[in-house]
């Protein structure tokens, strides 16, 4: 893990609120699934960095898929190529690569970290991915996962889980929505799948000093930035 | 002698830069970032006598500069720590260890256990604000604090210091009673009572209503309250509240505070104290200083 001030590379927008921020000379990540802490600079407002997943690692940069929510994210937007940004990384437990056929969920721009996952992972790979409708964001995104999957389902509206065949034999990797992580969990539960889900919460640190984003599990809280963001589903509660 | 070495609360510290507890974990995190025995002291999370998984729902929620949190002590108990606290010892540095409690009595059996552990300092927490009995309402009580702090300073083997709430009516009040009960130092100041509500859903965001506001939003008011305190003690402070840079350190220190804590900061930028540190040594020399105790208190 490393902290320090970098360059961002680029800064492209995807649409009015969605943006892939491309950040050269941080440590890269050791894990799909692993997340920064990222500012647009240090002590002036917001006060708190912002978690972000990796999205890829792209010629020695890591890519970031933002989805602008409030002041921070849109802070992060409106950094341009050569800018200065604050980042603190790579944080957390990946998702680990069981060397299975793997089934990967995705909400909306909830599965930037499924990209890298895709891209690291050794085996088939079947993707879900759920949108709200079809816009410039979910045919980028499409267009991304294509070619390293090798086959991509897509559901504008409606519910994706509902659309997902469970089976035994696979892993599956999910992110998204809180909703939509419930309801995976459930279904994992209910069809013995094994899953892996990113589970976030509201973050102060970023790498387990002030327990502020723990997540209930059967062995008691865990901290989402450490012991997480990936979560086996059968530990959640 | 070094021109940051400071004594505090009796103890020798390389520099009067300390780490805020409950921010810093118990050390282990942020030594993989950078070395953490070169910080004056660390200060770990607050203990209880039992574990505690802290409190439900949202826990931090950003403010303007700054942010609340609910954590609610979540902690592994003393005897857990005193099984670990070498762990914290091997960093190379002055090890604080915070302690709340709920009653007197659970205050007073978990001194005893603590004196088992590897520590330097006791820091006895009468402030935090988001536990439902005990903690606060010692800070707020002179009386009641008077009779704490003597009887935990009977049972400890270690200097101890007591941190302060500014919630508390009369901060000036909690420290002479601190001073008069026997502590070497004082602390202050842990957060203070705010409170955030959720427009959408109608409701307070955090399960207990109110929970402790930190950051850089504090500072001012921080600083008036160590200014007070320092001024109407003769031990040690430890002053704290929303110390962000090298220039917030040095008013506190201005203030009377013998050494400084970064709390909040330290998510902001997790190297905030070694920024504070190196600051401070670039400030003596600037100046022509031969220790930094030579500005202490002049305001
Ligand atoms: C491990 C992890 C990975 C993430 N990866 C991505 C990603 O790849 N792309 C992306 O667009 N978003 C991601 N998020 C969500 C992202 O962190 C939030 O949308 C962002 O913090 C919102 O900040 P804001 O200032 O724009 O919004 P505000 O609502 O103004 O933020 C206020 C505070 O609440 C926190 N907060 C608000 N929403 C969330 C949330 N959903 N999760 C955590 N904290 C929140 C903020 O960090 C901040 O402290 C991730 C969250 C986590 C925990
Ligand atoms: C997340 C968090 C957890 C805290 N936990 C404790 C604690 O366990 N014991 C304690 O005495 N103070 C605790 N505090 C208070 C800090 O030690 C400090 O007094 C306060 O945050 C003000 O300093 P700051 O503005 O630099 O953070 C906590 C503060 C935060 C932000
Ligand atoms: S954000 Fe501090 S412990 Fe996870």
């Amino acid at each position: 893990m490393e902290y320090g001030k970098v360059r961002v590379k680029s800064n492209y927008k995807l649409s009015d609120g969605v943006f892939i921020l491309s950040a050269e000379g941080a440590e890269l990540p050791k894990q799909a699934g692993q997340f920064y802490m990222l500012k647009a600079s240090d002590f002036s407002e917001p006060f708190l960095p912002r978690p972000i997943s990796v999205f890829d690692v792209r010629d020695g940069c890591v890519d970031f898929l933002i989805e602008v929510v409030g002041k921070g994210t849109q802070a992060l937007m409106s950094l341009k190529a050569g800018d200065e940004l604050e980042m603190f990384g790579a944080l957390g437990n990946g998702f680990p690569d069981e060397k299975r056929d793997a089934v990967l969920i995705g909400g909306g721009t909830g599965c930037a970290p499924l990209l890298y996952l895709a891209k690291t992972l050794g085996k088939r790979k079947t993707i879900y991915l759920g949108f709200n409708q079809r816009d410039a964001v979910s045919d980028y995104l499409l267009e991304r996962f294509d070619g390293i999957c090798d086959k991509v389902v897509v559901i504008y509206g409606g519910f994706v889980t509902e659309d997902v065949i469970y089976s035994e034999d696979a892993v599956y990797y999910a992110c998204g929505r809180e909703a939509m992580m419930k309801v995976l969990k459930q279904k994992a539960d209910d069809f013995g799948t094994k899953m892996y889900l990113s589970y976030g919460n509201r973050m102060a640190c970023g790498v387990g000093a002030c327990v502020c984003c723990v997540v209930k599990t059967v062995d008691g809280n865990k901290r989402a930035c450490k012991e997480g963001p990936v979560f086996d589903s059968r530990l959640l509660v | 002698m070094n021109v940051l070495e400071t004594t505090f609360a009796g103890v020798k510290l390389k520099n009067p830069v300390i780490t805020a507890s409950g921010t810093f974990g118990f050390g282990e995190e942020y030594n993989e970032l950078y070395d953490v025995g070169s910080l004056g002291a660390i200060t770990g999370k607050g203990l209880t006598l039992l574990s505690s998984e802290g409190n439900d729902g949202v826990r931090v929620w950003e403010t303007p500069s700054g942010m609340l949190n609910s954590v609610g002590l979540q902690n592994i108990g003393v005897r857990k720590f005193v099984e670990q606290s070498h762990k914290m010892r091997r960093f190379g540095t002055v090890v604080i260890a915070n302690l709340g409690g709920h009653s007197t009595e659970e205050y007073l059996e978990a001194a005893e256990i603590l004196n088992a552990a590897d520590i330097d300092i006791l820091e006895l927490n009468v402030s935090c604000p988001n536990i439902k009995s005990g903690g606060m309402q010692f800070g707020a009580n002179p009386e009641l604090l008077y009779k704490l702090t003597a009887e935990v300073k009977e049972i400890t083997r270690f200097p101890m210091i007591v941190k302060l709430t500014p919630n508390a009516r009369n901060i000036v009040e909690a420290a002479q009673a601190a001073e008069s009960a026997g502590a070497e130092g004082v602390s202050l100041v842990n957060t203070f009572l705010g409170m955030a509500i959720d427009t959408e859903s109608r409701k307070a965001v955090f399960d207990n209503v109110y929970a402790g506001l930190s950051g850089a939003a504090i500072m001012p008011i921080a600083l008036r309250m160590v200014h007070q305190v320092a001024k109407a003690v003769k031990i040690d402070v430890l002053g704290m509240g929303g110390i962000c840079t090298t220039n917030d350190a040095l008013q506190f220190i201005m203030a009377g505070a013998k050494a400084v804590a970064v709390g909040s900061a330290c998510f902001a930028n997790p190297t905030a104290p070694l920024q504070i540190i190196e600051g401070l040594n670039d400030y003596c020399a600037k100046h022509g200083l031969k220790n930094i105790g030579e500005i202490r208190g002049i305001v």
